[in-house]
């Protein structure tokens, strides 16, 4: 009995994801292979690949394929490198540092939908107004964009300005405590033996803080894969037709589209995105074994 | 290289709201010129600027006033990096995500200019470093799979790898076991010896500046007590707190007083006292300072005999003694002695010294014997270089003993 104890405590945790998320998981990977499932008929026409044929031959999928990786391979390592040069200048000042340092994770509390509408305001084109951004570039003589209906380069460019600015509050959070945690000892040691501020901060914070960073570099490419409340915010709902779907929103718009929706394109759809996901999270790990230092 | 320190002052600014304007005193007003080639400990209680010290020549603080001095060269402006001291931390302070290859050669990697070496250069540099600390073995290994005292070479060799004019430990040994730690301060005193560079170091344990220092520096409070070799400090020392301090087990302190050419403790008339003026006076007589004798001038209630082999202590109670006990410490042979219940002793004059009351200093007069005394407590003058060889011996065990 005593063998068996343990997991009788992992058991109320183990039920409630088995039942919302293990089932839920296997179901999906099931419907992906069902063609034509309806979910409330509870039938299909047959079993086989004809859902991923027709999700990875629709447009509307590549085009969310593309957006999410650019917006992936754009706003990671942006968000990550500006929230550790703040995070690094934050440690450095001493005067109004509570202040700043609120300042910074004040968009963590504000409600995406909230942070959307200010967007609107920077970006937007109204027939009354410009918007701010293009007053800005009107000020130094460019050409007015237009942001939100505009090029496809100008709506990539506002979404991933979007993300990295949403994002930061909690990038910049976790990299400060890290910052913070790092013995000033080894920097006095480092002082004494004459290395330079930047060798200092490569050779030495870098590395003590490598665990961190990782861990937010782990999390932001899961997080911007999942991406899809930002492009509604920027764009509404009908993400296909502005051409700025994510993955995420490809599914829920295949889950809901012409009323009944396509379950099985759906589920297609998100069992390719998780394969994604899966497949560049078992990189990620496996380059940070080498360059993550774990005291 | 000579190390020169110039009414040398740090004083920090007072924490907090309430405390704005008590500023502490770190280091009042230090002066001494540390000799070439010499291993200069830093000796005192916790927050007697010590540390602040070794920080203020290491660079890492900047004096409040006061100049420091490297050879004929100010430096009191000059960032750490630019002073050439090697310094090892207390807690050592190694890089944990480099090998210790990487952490002894990362000094070297700094270097700039002229002194740029060439990466066959700084491998050999390395690996001289590492044996002159004998951890030549271990270069591949990352400082947490280190033993304290393997750590505790790395760092060392870090320090040195760069050929410092100056090196500067901080507390080296405290984290180290007491084998370790023997070991270890035999080890500093080779390694100094071998390279003779000007070592400073701090440490708040007697034992350990006593037994490698070439000098001493007293402190309290940020101020310097004493400067002087280490038998001289203890032998000879320049007040009160000097006294307290330094021997294990500590002076014994008694309430005593000066008058009729005689020191007397208590009503016991102990010494013959000469150019000591009338006065009630603190008397310190070290453990060792005592001679068991029948008539001996200083009456003392038994407590306890504590019988360790090599000598015993006979832990007494006196009315006008400081402390609750009074602890001698006598010769094994002197063990037949002991009678039941007594505890009379006289008292060797070079043991025993006598302090203002007020201000703590030294009043230096001349102790003899009293005429009526134990002949072999006339005697002692003559012997007094034997005993003191003898007394450096027990130290020298004892410490090793510890």
């Amino acid at each position: 009995m005593k063998k068996y104890k343990g997991f009788l405590y992992l058991l109320p945790a183990f039920l409630f994801l088995a039942v919302f998320l293990i089932y839920p998981l296997i179901d999906v990977f099931i419907y992906s292979f069902e063609e034509g499932y309806s979910s409330a008929s509870q039938s299909y026409f047959g079993v086989g690949w004809y859902n991923y044929a027709y999700v990875l031959h629709d447009p509307y999928f590549t085009q969310a394929l593309v957006n999410t990786f650019l917006l992936v391979v754009i706003t990671v390592p942006l968000s990550t490198g500006f929230s550790l040069a703040i995070a690094f200048l934050l440690t450095r000042i001493d005067k109004l540092r509570s202040l700043f340092q609120t300042i910074y994770f004040l968009p963590y509390v504000t409600n995406t939908l909230a942070v959307g509408m200010v967007f609107m305001v920077l970006f937007k084109q109204t027939p009354y107004s410009e918007g701010f951004v293009n007053m800005l570039i009107g000020w130094f003589g460019g050409q007015p964009v237009d942001f939100i209906e505009g090029p496809y380069w100008a709506k990539m460019f506002v979404l991933c300005f979007y993300t990295i600015w949403i994002v930061m509050p909690f990038k910049i959070l976790i990299l400060t405590s890290a910052l913070a945690s790092v013995n000033p000892m080894y920097y006095n040691a480092a002082r004494i033996d004459g290395t330079s501020s930047w060798r200092i901060f490569t050779r030495i914070t870098l590395p003590l803080i490598s665990p961190s960073v990782f861990y937010l570099v782990i999390t932001g490419f899961i997080g911007a894969f999942k991406a899809y409340s930002d492009a509604v915010a920027l764009f509404g709902t009908n993400l296909n037709a502005a051409g700025m779907n994510t993955m995420v929103g490809y599914v829920f718009d295949m889950l809901y589209r012409d009323g009944g929706g396509y379950p099985s394109y759906a589920s297609a759809a998100a069992i390719l995105l998780f394969a994604v996901v899966l497949t560049i999270t078992v990189i990620n790990l496996m380059v940070s074994k080498k360059y993550t230092h774990y005291s | 290289m000579k190390i020169g320190l110039e009414n040398l002052t740090k004083v920090f600014p007072g924490k907090g709201r309430k405390n704005k304007n008590k500023e502490v005193v770190a280091v009042d007003d230090f002066n001494f010129t540390i000799p070439d080639g010499k291993l200069v400990g830093l000796l005192g209680p916790s927050g007697c600027g010590k540390s602040t010290t070794l920080n203020m020549i290491s660079g890492l603080l900047k004096p409040t006033s006061g100049k420091i001095f490297f050879g004929d060269k100010d430096v009191t402006n000059l960032p750490p990096e630019e002073r050439g001291v090697g310094m090892v931390f207390q807690n050592y302070a190694l890089y944990p995500h480099m090998t210790v290859a990487d952490n002894i050669q990362f000094p070297l990697e700094n270097l700039k200019g002229d002194q740029k070496l060439s990466d066959q250069q700084m491998k050999e540099r390395v690996e001289e470093a590492a044996k002159l600390v004998k951890i030549d073995e271990l270069l591949d290994r990352k400082p947490g799979e280190l033993s304290g005292g393997q750590q505790q070479r790395v760092a060392i060799a870090r320090a040195l790898v760069k050929l410092p004019r100056v090196l500067l430990l901080d507390e080296p040994l405290s984290n180290l076991d007491a084998r370790l730690r023997l070991q270890t301060r035999e080890e500093i005193r080779r390694i100094q010896q071998e390279t003779g560079i000007t070592t400073v170091f701090v440490t708040h344990d007697q034992d350990e500046a006593m037994s490698i220092s070439d000098l001493i520096v007293v402190m309290k409070d940020g101020e310097v007590q004493q400067i002087d070799s280490p038998q001289k400090v203890y032998d000879d020392p320049a007040n009160q707190f000097v006294a307290q301090f330094l021997g294990i087990p500590p002076i014994n302190l008694f309430d005593g007083r000066v008058a009729d050419g005689k020191l007397w403790i208590g009503d016991d008339p102990v010494l013959e006292v000469e150019d000591v003026p009338d006065q009630e006076v603190v008397v310190g007589v070290r453990p060792e300072g005592f001679i068991l004798a029948h008539d001996g001038h200083l009456k003392d209630e038994m407590v306890r005999t504590e019988v360790t082999g090599r000598d015993i202590s006979i832990v007494s109670r006196n009315l006008a003694s400081r402390n609750p006990l009074v602890r001698s410490i006598l010769s094994s042979d002197d063990l037949h002695r002991i009678k039941e219940g007594e505890a009379n002793f006289d008292l060797k004059p070079h043991k025993v010294f006598l302090f203002d009351e007020q201000t703590g200093k030294r009043l230096r007069g001349k102790l003899k014997p009293l005429h009526h005394g134990h002949p072999e407590a006339e005697n002692i003058d003559a012997l007094v270089d034997g005993v003191e060889d003898q007394i450096e011996l027990d130290l020298l065990t004892q410490a090793e003993n510890r």
